[in-house]
């Protein structure tokens, strides 16, 4: 019979935030694109119902920094980070040109 | 007007008609050169990349809380959990839990429920949840959290007093994002399965209430 012991609970409680940040680290490294549509929405968060705080507009330059289920983080020259449509990445070009799609 | 002359104005009215398509396949083939054909070699194909983007669909969760066992006691559990966000709306979860649970009332009258007074709990479920109402939370003027309520139910297993029960769980739970990485999540549910108490068989409802943090990798 195994004896109830919480504290291996404090424990990991302690480290998980640890190897997020360790998680976190490697995200800082992304691709470059630039907008060819009028306008892309940026979400607060990876969904379409957080809100719309900001649109990227045509000729500004975003990095992608990751991608959960079907929304990107990215973050534009001007510092504004925040979620877009993954679909919206083939609204952009690559900097030397090229169109973008999606696997 | 001689005859004659009607006779050759008509033929040449005539001759006219005649060449006149011929006329016109001529001019119209003078146009369809090499230019008006679009062969393979002349389109233009775009050269496009498939960009490769760090994903992170998967969670991991730990918690702790409280347990309450219909008929027997309350005590306090904690667990682990791992989930699979299939899109924004729906997430896979594995979850593993302990617990104890006490049949101190029921012996202290004369009729143990189990070997022991104190047993151990063991519970695993796979469920489905599903994030509603996302949104953002204000803490005074300075920090925006995004958060999200979700629904979620599922089957599993408990395991205690060297039994295995069926078990059926329904819940919600509140998250809040910390970072886009690290999310707090409350979260209660209900916990039933079928379990006889002195002869009476019946629908036990077991609620929990959990407080955890989790990391999206």
């Amino acid at each position: 019979m195994r004896k109830f012991c919480p504290g291996w609970l404090a424990l990991l409680i302690t480290l998980l935030p640890m190897t997020a940040f360790w998680s976190g680290s490697g995200s800082a490294h992304g691709l470059e694109f630039i907008v060819d549509t009028t306008f892309i929405d940026m979400h607060t968060g990876p969904g379409r119902g957080f809100p719309k705080f900001y649109s990227i507009a045509k000729g500004e330059k975003l990095t992608a920094i990751k991608q959960r289920t079907t929304w990107i983080k990215v973050e534009t020259t001007k510092g504004r980070t925040g979620w877009i449509k993954a679909t919206d990445l083939q609204n952009t070009r690559t900097l030397n040109g090229r169109a973008v799609r999606l696997p | 007007m001689t005859h004659s002359r009607l006779q050759f104005l008509q033929q040449l009215a005539l001759c006219a008609l005649l060449l006149m398509p011929s006329a016109f396949v001529v001019a119209h083939g003078e146009d369809d050169t090499d230019e008006g054909v679009v062969t393979p070699q002349d389109i233009e194909r775009e050269e496009f990349v498939v960009p490769w983007i760090d994903t992170e669909n998967a969670e991991i969760s730990i918690f702790g809380g409280g347990i309450n066992f219909d008929n027997f006691s309350t005590e306090g559990s904690y667990g682990a959990s791992l989930a699979y966000h299939v899109n924004e709306d729906m997430f896979l979860e594995l979850t593993y839990l302990e617990s104890e649970v006490s049949d101190f009332e029921l012996r202290s009258l004369g009729a143990p429920q189990f070997p022991s007074e104190v047993e151990p709990v063991y519970y695993t479920s796979l469920s489905m949840g599903m994030n509603m109402l996302p949104g953002e939370i204000f803490i005074l003027d300075r920090w925006v959290l995004s958060s999200t309520f979700y629904l979620i139910g599922g089957v599993g297993n408990t395991d205690f007093s060297e039994d295995d029960k069926f078990t059926f769980n329904v819940g919600f739970g509140y998250r809040v994002y910390l970072t886009d990485w690290l999310s707090l999540r409350l979260e209660a549910r209900n916990h039933m399965f079928e379990n006889t108490i002195q002869g009476e068989e019946s629908l036990r409802h077991n609620f929990e209430f959990r407080l955890g943090t989790s990391v999206f990798f």
